[in-house]
């Protein structure tokens, strides 16, 4: 018998098997689910909604300027956005997040002249129903726009400084790291990538790889939880041809 | 697929699924918390049924761990989602019996361990899952995770070898050695 084999000796659900009466309550309350929510979700984009908006409430987030002014309130349900979370994303092409991207516009307080177009869609990712995505504004500016639930809207926003130089060859930059919520917390990261840089990972101090979107000179990842808010807390592996190197954050502020 | 084979398929997964679901669910939080966990996944699961993989289970997993870490983290306890052990041998048992002792043991290397090994380990272990599974579980590489599984595994181990035994004191083997006068030429002092 090996160390797992023992393992499964200790199991606390070893044998269990659910009562009629508990699974038919489980199945009722799925027949419950479909009635109430006729047809699934099959078009990941975002429903008609409600301008309701999550706000990021004591929000460590390190704007550089002019975000995206939410009122603060109600969450909507956040609950789905972090249930359905993955730590690797599904790239978007800048035509799947236009949706997104012109919603981002439409909440944009300051002023947002010209409707984005696909072009403007630097880089988009989405882990289950969230959308996070930089997109160019008004033909200069850059903005990084979270949607975390479709029926809730835009959940934060901020202007990025595109006219940073770009880190050294394998090497990455933060511009912007933090964390924010209410009941629910979750931490962003964004920031530019330097020549041969292949790939990003965030590890979170529970043992989640988080991996990062990367394009077009820029990565950033979300993930649930305050990590992002706390002071290199988090590891950031770089990886490019010749290996992977890990950093704390504070070594790669910009 | 129309709206009514879509129910149809939700469903039969729901049927097939449940009750590996509800162990997973079980052997994380306690009984009264498995159903409110148990119903989220499958409400996240309805909205993102499109995107439900043939290989459900694992998939479902992913969505309950995350659902139970994101409660943890409302009620401030640790973000990992840890898992329930099966309560040491009560004091009734015989405590000489080999297989409590060894029990005792292997529960008590099981809690030295950090939540994020006892987490790699559950996965295959307790929940049965294989590797390539386990870590679509976590959204890992599977090769990262063979190699978490392999320190995790060795870190049991090495909770687990025997303490060295405390070394003895043995007697001196020459008078001198124990600081005794001697005579030489072998004639007694």
């Amino acid at each position: 018998m090996n160390d797992l084999d023992r393992l499964s000796t200790l199991d606390p659900a070893a044998g269990w098997e659910p009562s009629a009466a508990r699974r038919a309550r489980s199945a009722a309350a799925v027949d419950r689910l479909i009635r109430e929510n006729p047809e699934p979700r099959d078009d990941p984009r975002p429903a008609p909604r409600r301008r309701l908006v999550i706000g990021l409430a004591a929000a460590a987030v390190t704007a550089v300027a002019g975000a995206l002014v939410v009122p603060a309130l109600l969450p909507g349900d956040g609950d789905t956005a972090y249930a359905s979370w993955t730590p690797v994303p599904d790239e978007l092409t800048g035509a799947e997040a236009l949706p997104e991207a012109r919603q981002c516009a439409a909440g944009w307080t300051e002023g947002w002249v010209r409707q984005p177009t696909a072009a403007d869609v630097l880089l988009a990712e989405r882990r289950g129903i969230a959308t996070v995505l930089l997109v160019v504004k008004d033909g200069g500016e850059l903005v990084e726009c979270s949607i975390l639930d479709p029926d809730d809207g835009v959940a934060g926003a901020q202007l990025l400084d595109h006219a940073s130089p770009p880190p050294a060859a394998g090497r990455v930059s933060i511009q912007a790291m933090g964390a924010g919520g209410g009941d629910h917390w979750h931490s962003e990261v964004v920031g530019r990538v330097g020549p041969g840089v292949t790939g990003v990972d965030i590890e979170v101090p529970d043992g989640t790889v988080v991996r990062a979107s990367v394009r077009a000179g820029w990565w950033l990842a979300w993930w649930p939880g305050r990590d992002g808010g706390e002071v290199d807390t988090i590891r950031v592996v770089v990886h490019k041809p010749g290996g992977s190197a890990a950093y704390r954050p504070s070594e790669l502020y910009e | 697929m129309s709206p009514r084979d879509a129910e149809d398929r939700f469903r039969r997964l729901h049927d097939a699924a449940y009750a590996d679901l509800m162990r997973f669910v079980l052997r994380r939080v306690p009984d009264g918390e498995a159903d409110d966990v148990v119903s989220t996944v499958f409400m996240v699961a309805w909205r993102r049924f499109e995107e439900i993989p043939e290989a459900a289970v694992p998939w479902l997993f992913g969505v309950a761990r995350n659902v139970m870490a994101e409660q943890a983290r409302v009620r401030r306890r640790h973000g990992v989602v840890d898992v329930r052990m099966v309560e040491d041998a009560g004091p009734d048992q015989d405590d000489g019996a080999p297989g409590v002792a060894a029990r005792v043991d292997l529960v008590r290397a099981w809690w030295t361990l950090s939540a994020a090994d006892r987490e790699v380990l559950a996965l295959v272990a307790l929940d049965g899952l294989t590797d390539a599974q386990a870590a679509a579980v976590l959204g890992c590489r599977r090769t990262a995770y063979r190699m978490r599984l392999a320190r995790a595994r060795r870190r049991l181990r090495d909770a687990l070898a025997p303490a060295a035994p405390p070394r003895r004191e043995r007697p001196p083997a020459t008078p001198e050695a124990a600081g005794r006068p001697h005579a030489t030429n072998g004639s007694p002092t």
